[in-house]
């Protein structure tokens, strides 16, 4: 007996844009950490939700300016020099997140 | 050199001698002179003003704390700041000499011993102390201390060994430190900087920059009544310590603070609830204060809410490389009047902090004998002072001195990294030129390499390698009371390409912090203490030439005489930059020392019988020392080495020594005596065959 599977509801073409935006510029910060901070892992083996800072890829406070040039180098937006702004990236995936707003306001 | 060994007109050294200080000089952001800076606190006055030295738009703050006539605009880097540098230590070693009187004291046995976080892209910190010594009339051992905010307070312990070991009747210690643009950027982009000036334990948090120089003239107390020159206070004992925990930040438990305190203690013959007064290191960053609060509360336990503890960073600013000289002046000329100096322009006390930070604007009457000045840098170096009223020594046990075995060696190099290749080239001519490539992960299993330069590699590999070699794994208690002394008078060059490359692309405000971080003579120790859990004393020396043998005749000299640690690693790198000379080799040579009542992980088969300091151009000096304290005579000596084959400039003499080590250990002589006359400060080490 088989039973046949509901549909996937299909993914419009904005939202399948969006996604490979994302997934263009994940990429891209993935090779920046490994680049330019020297993170010893594959670009593909970082999680996206890995904690930049303590336990996860191991940043801390001496790589914080660095993480803001690799920004700003990279993907052509400004990031305060605000320590508690750098603090708050916690994760891969919230410096995507970060990337893509400050590109969609410019 | 036979007929230097002739020379023997040293009588044996003083052993525990109880050092004093007869003179005082200061040069800082509250003006020149020792009177100058105590005005500005009893006016309660700090040294604070807009920097004019150099531009400070981009940065967190504009405040500094200058020398004041010379926070005036400057143009090309570096040099002139070593003028600075120079011109403020020589203005406080004047005062401090003048004071002292010293007329009639052999320019060879006064020495001259300076914290400096100072460093030249082209020349060491050496010649900064070369220029210094020959300026004031020293002739004695030149030794700089490079573990960078901790350096000062690091030189007078420096100071009280080469007086303790005989190697000088007075000693001139303490720091000098100008502020320069990119130490300023560093801090800034690190985000350590108050907008508003440092305020110590209070809010809001940050640190204020300052320059300036400090310097004590220490001797013995005996000398100083025989001379008949009052003292001005006791300097009862010192300590050094490794967080080995990360490059900027210290350990936040503050255990790297507590051992530093203990150790002091301890070497002063004190117990906490012996001292009257606490000058806390208080940079008014969030993460030192917090740190020293914990390190210092775990100390004194009970005593602590009736203890003053107070920092003068709150006056001086952020004095670097002379902070703990300048505060160290600061707590001796309160304990003279017997009051406690105050920490200024605290409002809102943070979460933690000391119960009573003399939280007032001048200083405050106190009636005590003891007090602590405790110092914290970046790379984990930690330094403390015990010093009193000069008429109330602690009473302390004469203390033996405890033989020292020379347990591994090991080295990198042009040669490779095993010490097979090591003894087979060493044998022969070794091969000149760069570090044959090495895996360090597959020595020191926990090193991550992102942000090791080629120098911390190096250190960690030779380090590493010694305590293979000795059979040894530290761990648990055992690493507290593992030190590490090193030879080093030139920044990674790799790392000042990095650095250089940052503020070229990509401006001062946006350089490097890592290169930064590593931008400090001391920071390839820190890596070393991190990766291998060395937590006991740590030291970074230079004399130019020959200071990796420098660091291990005062690592052996401190094993023996004190009481903080029972092994020590110590030894010299070199790393060539783009334009190395020809001939000339990089790497690292490292010898793992340990007190003879530790037990070894291999029956010990060498010890160091003897160690002797001299001036430049005084290795006979040295070298009789190096006899007397070994009891040999010269006839007894079966090898001599001096200039190997090696042409490295920090590392070559002890390359030498695991050389005539190596010899040794075939049983082919049972003494040597290797010796270094190129650098700011002669050494000669002697080594013994234990059969």
């Amino acid at each position: 007996v088989t039973t046949a599977l509901p549909e996937a509801p299909p993914i419009d073409e904005p939202l399948k844009s969006e996604l490979a935006a994302r997934q263009a510029v994940l990429d891209e910060v993935r090779a920046m950490l490994v680049r330019q901070l020297n993170i010893r892992r594959e670009p593909h083996d970082i999680d996206p939700d890995t904690p930049l800072f303590g336990s996860g890829l191991g940043l801390d406070s001496v790589d914080a300016v660095e993480l803001v040039v690799g920004m700003e180098t990279g993907f052509q937006v400004k990031v305060s020099d605000n320590r508690a702004v750098v603090g708050s990236m916690r994760t891969v995936n919230v410096v995507v997140d970060f990337i893509l707003r400050a590109q969609a306001q410019r | 050199l036979n007929a230097a060994i002739g020379n023997r007109e040293l009588s044996g050294p003083p052993e525990r001698i109880r050092a004093v200080v007869t003179g005082m000089g200061a040069v800082s952001s509250l003006g020149s002179g020792v009177e100058a800076l105590w005005a500005g606190l009893e006016q309660g006055r700090t040294g604070f003003a807009r920097i004019e030295r150099f531009p400070t738009a981009d940065f967190a703050t504009e405040i500094g704390a200058l020398v004041p006539g010379n926070n005036r605009p400057q143009e090309a880097p570096t040099r002139p700041f070593g003028k600075l540098c120079a011109a403020y230590a020589l203005s406080a070693g004047r005062e401090a000499l003048t004071q002292a009187r010293l007329a009639g004291v052999a320019p060879e046995r006064i020495a001259l011993v300076l914290g400096t976080n100072i460093v030249f892209d082209a020349e060491g910190p050496q010649e900064l102390g070369r220029a210094v010594a020959a300026e004031l009339g020293v002739r004695g051992p030149c030794v700089m201390v490079a573990t960078a905010c901790a350096a000062s307070t690091g030189a007078i312990g420096v100071g009280l060994e080469l007086l303790a070991s005989g190697a000088a009747d007075v000693v001139l210690a303490g720091g000098t430190d100008a502020l320069t643009p990119e130490v300023f950027a560093g801090f800034s982009a690190l985000g350590l900087l108050s907008a508003s000036g440092c305020a110590p334990f209070s809010e809001p948090p940050g640190t204020t920059l300052g320059e300036g120089a400090g310097v004590v003239v220490l001797e013995s107390s005996e000398q100083a009544r025989w001379r008949g020159i009052e003292p001005l206070a006791g300097l009862w004992g010192y300590g050094l310590s490794s967080d080995a925990f990360h490059e900027t930040t210290p350990d936040p438990s503050g255990s790297g603070v507590g051992r530093v305190v203990r150790a002091a203690l301890h070497d002063a013959g004190l117990a906490p609830a012996d001292i009257g007064y606490v000058n806390a290191h208080g940079t008014g960053t969030e993460a030192n204060d917090g740190a020293e609060t914990r390190g210092l509360k775990a100390v004194f336990g009970a005593t602590w809410n009736a203890l003053p503890v107070s920092s003068s960073k709150s006056f001086l600013g952020h004095a670097q490389g002379a902070a703990g000289a300048l505060e160290l002046i600061v707590s001796l000329a309160a304990l003279r009047r017997q009051r406690v100096p105050p920490t200024l322009g605290f409002t809102l006390p943070r979460r933690e902090g000391p119960a009573d930070p003399v939280a007032q604007d001048t200083p405050r009457p106190h009636r005590y004998r003891h007090a602590l000045s405790t110092n914290a840098a970046f790379a984990g170096a930690n330094a403390a002072v015990v010093f009193g009223l000069p008429d109330c020594p602690p009473p302390r046990a004469a203390r033996g001195r405890a033989p020292v075995h020379l347990l591994g060696c090991g080295a990198v190099g042009p040669h490779g990294s095993t010490l097979e290749e090591l003894e087979l080239a060493l044998a022969g001519s070794p091969r000149s030129g760069r570090a044959a490539p090495f895996e360090l992960d597959r020595l020191v299993s926990t090193a991550d390499p992102r942000r090791l330069d080629p120098s911390a590699t190096f250190l960690t590999a030779a380090a590493a390698l010694a305590l293979k070699d000795a059979g040894l794994r530290l761990q648990g208690e055992l690493r507290d009371r593992a030190g590490l002394f090193v030879g080093n008078s030139r920044i990674s060059a790799a790392t000042t390409t990095e650095f250089r490359a940052s503020i070229r692309e990509r401006g001062l405000a946006r350089l490097s912090t890592a290169a930064f971080a590593r931008r400090v003579l001391c920071a390839p120790a820190g890596s070393c203490s991190r990766l291998l859990g060395l937590k006991g004393p740590t030291n970074t020396l230079s004399s130019g030439a020959g200071s990796g043998l420098l660091a291990i005749a005062l690592a052996a000299r401190s094993l023996s005489a004190r009481d903080d640690a029972d092994l020590m690693v110590a030894g010299g790198f070199d790393e060539l930059g783009p334009a190395a000379e020809a001939g000339t080799s990089e790497g690292a040579a490292c010898v793992l020392l340990g007190r003879s009542d530790v037990p070894a992980g291999k029956a010990a088969t060498l010890e160091v019988a003897g160690v002797g300091f001299g001036g430049e151009g005084g290795l006979p000096l040295a070298i009789a020392a190096a006899l007397e304290s070994a009891g040999l005579a010269r006839e007894e000596i079966d090898l001599v080495h001096g200039e190997g084959p090696v042409n490295a400039e920090s590392s070559g003499a002890a390359w030498e020594l695991i050389r005539a080590a190596l010899v040794l250990r075939r049983r082919r002589a049972r003494t040597a005596l290797v010796v270094s006359s190129g650098g700011t400060t002669s050494v000669a080490v002697l080594l013994r065959g234990l059969w």
